[in-house]
């Protein structure tokens, strides 16, 4: 059911979730169960498995905890672990609702709300072609470091950063030629600057 | 230097948002009047060939591992203004899809990342590059504008978070300045040795190799001059002037009691002012420390590039030439 939802209704929902739970004082604490509350019910609805959500908020957690701890050390105790608890709420809440939205909408179906939303268009267009390409670039690294693993018996620590700087400059020589290739590619099937989109407007 | 949400306050939520979309909307019209339908494909690909870039770590001391961030990387390749829109899509994937940042920082982020690597990054590279000249001398600047890229971000990062969490901006610029100075030279290193891999398979893709540099030379002379000395006298005398400027901070507490009045500006003051009354002695050395790595970093990566360009000049036999005179394209 959620996953069906109109894509700008669940972006413009996200949106104003998040910053009403930046923007909640600690004083107005309850509005904090609230707002977890409310995710959680959406996450809950929407039957997609809890380990992927927890997985995903405790990946965050060592950063966050680092950051937060800095207010209790750099005040004490007292007056610290205010604004270190505040912190670590607000941060797992939004970050769940974003969980939840990007979870529920496939990527395409939230660049053409974007694109309705009023986002510039070149922006939309741009951010699909990376997310077309992200995974294809991602795999050509992956097959340079295992050809590398294949060949590099001693490694040391210089060689190891003079081959990811080999990589790197590779990966990019190579994405840019790929976008040559693409460019003539789509050039040739009537590419004018806009990308045809789904339904045809 | 991936803030995530809810850590900064919403007024700096907001500012930062509105500097970064102008940022982006004016990156996107150079970009167009550039590269017209280009534009898409050509940036998505090269944003996603940065986005794995960005996957790769490397082992840092006192860290687990940093990580590439290549807004001078790209810069140098695409030009400044590319590369800004190129790192505002790929936070934006990063925030969106893998929750890496968050949304309402996805402007602060952008100035860290995006403005300092970029823009910033390439307005000191452009003036170096002119000044070592060569293909060493390209490799040089980039080496020596990755760090203070890199340097930039993690100082425009504190900054925003004083501003923003209650953090005091002296321990947190130190803690910042320690890390970033090792992931720095990280990102240095790489960068000038991909360039140099550039140059010697595809040094056409270079920026401003073939087609009108020159453009913002006078401009950037002077931004990276003032970068530069705003740069060295933050690192070098914010542990002597944190004394002082304890005074300053009881002078200010002093004037607001008497008069009453002036205490919003006395509380932003205060933020930006380390404080005095920290519960942990160690925190003041964060602070000495962060400013020492600081300008170590700064003296390694001017050595760094200085090897560099030699050991490339002594075999440039091997790359190809390239005129410091633009040819008509």
């Amino acid at each position: 059911m959620v996953h069906r939802l109109d894509a700008r209704v669940k972006i413009l929902f996200a949106l104003v979730l998040v910053a009403a739970t930046v923007a909640t004082p600690w004083s107005a604490w309850p509005l904090f169960l609230w707002e977890a509350g409310v995710v959680l019910c959406f996450y809950a609805v929407s039957g997609l498995p809890w380990r992927y959500l927890f997985v995903r908020l405790i990946a965050t957690l060592p950063f966050l905890l680092m950051l937060a701890s800095a207010f209790p050390l750099s005040r004490g105790f007292d007056a610290g672990w205010r604004p270190a608890a505040q912190l670590l709420v607000r941060s797992l809440v939004s970050l769940a609702t974003m969980i939840t939205l990007v979870a529920t909408t496939p990527f395409q179906r939230l660049l053409t709300a974007l694109e309705r939303l009023g986002v510039p268009q070149i922006f939309i267009s741009i951010l699909a072609f990376m997310y077309r390409y992200m995974f294809v670039l991602a795999d050509e690294l992956d097959k340079m470091r295992r050809a590398k693993l294949a060949r590099t018996f001693y490694p040391s620590v210089w060689r190891e950063v003079g081959l990811m700087a080999t990589f790197v400059g590779m990966l990019f020589v190579r994405a840019f030629e790929r976008a040559e290739r693409v460019y003539a590619a789509m050039c040739a099937r009537g590419w004018t600057g806009k990308m045809p989109s789904e339904d045809g407007r | 230097m991936h803030i995530q949400d809810a850590v900064l306050n919403v007024t700096t939520c907001a500012g930062t948002a509105v500097l970064a979309a102008g940022a982006v909307a004016y990156s996107m019209h150079r970009v167009r009047r550039e590269f017209a339908d280009r534009t898409a494909p050509l940036m998505g690909v090269v944003a996603a060939c940065v986005f794995a870039a960005q996957m790769l770590n490397f082992p840092i001391p006192l860290a687990t591992s940093g990580h590439l961030l290549g807004g001078v990387l790209a810069a140098v390749m695409l030009g400044p203004w590319s590369s800004a829109l190129v790192l505002a899509v790929v936070l934006t994937v990063q925030c969106v899809l893998f929750q890496d940042g968050g949304v309402t920082t996805l402007g602060a982020n952008f100035l860290n990342v995006g403005v300092a690597g970029s823009l910033v990054g390439y307005a000191i590279f452009d003036p170096l590059r002119r000044w070592f000249g060569g293909a060493a001398g390209t490799v040089a600047a980039a080496v020596v504008a990755a760090w203070f890229s890199v340097a930039l971000g993690a100082m425009a990062c504190s900054i925003e978070l004083a501003l923003g969490s209650d953090l005091p901006l002296g321990p947190t610029l130190g803690a910042m300045l320690l890390f970033h100075t090792m992931i720095g030279i990280g990102e240095a290193l790489i960068t000038g040795l991909a360039i140099s891999v550039v140059l010697r398979t595809r040094p056409d893709l270079i920026y401003g190799q073939s087609h009108r540099a020159g453009a913002i030379a006078k401009t950037a002379q002077v931004v990276i001059a003032g970068l530069a000395v705003a740069f060295v006298l933050a690192v070098f005398l914010s542990p002597l002037a944190s004394e002082q400027l304890d005074g300053l901070e009881r002078v200010l507490t002093d004037a607001s009691a008497e008069s009453g009045e002036s205490s919003a500006v006395y509380a932003t003051l205060r933020k930006l002012i380390p404080m005095s009354d920290y519960s942990m002695p160690g925190i003041r050395n964060l602070q000495v420390a962060g400013s020492a790595a600081g300008a170590a970093g700064t003296l390694i990566v001017f050595l760094a590039a200085f090897v560099l360009a030699r050991s490339l000049r002594a075999k440039s036999a091997s790359l190809p030439a390239i005129s410091p005179t633009p040819h008509a394209s």
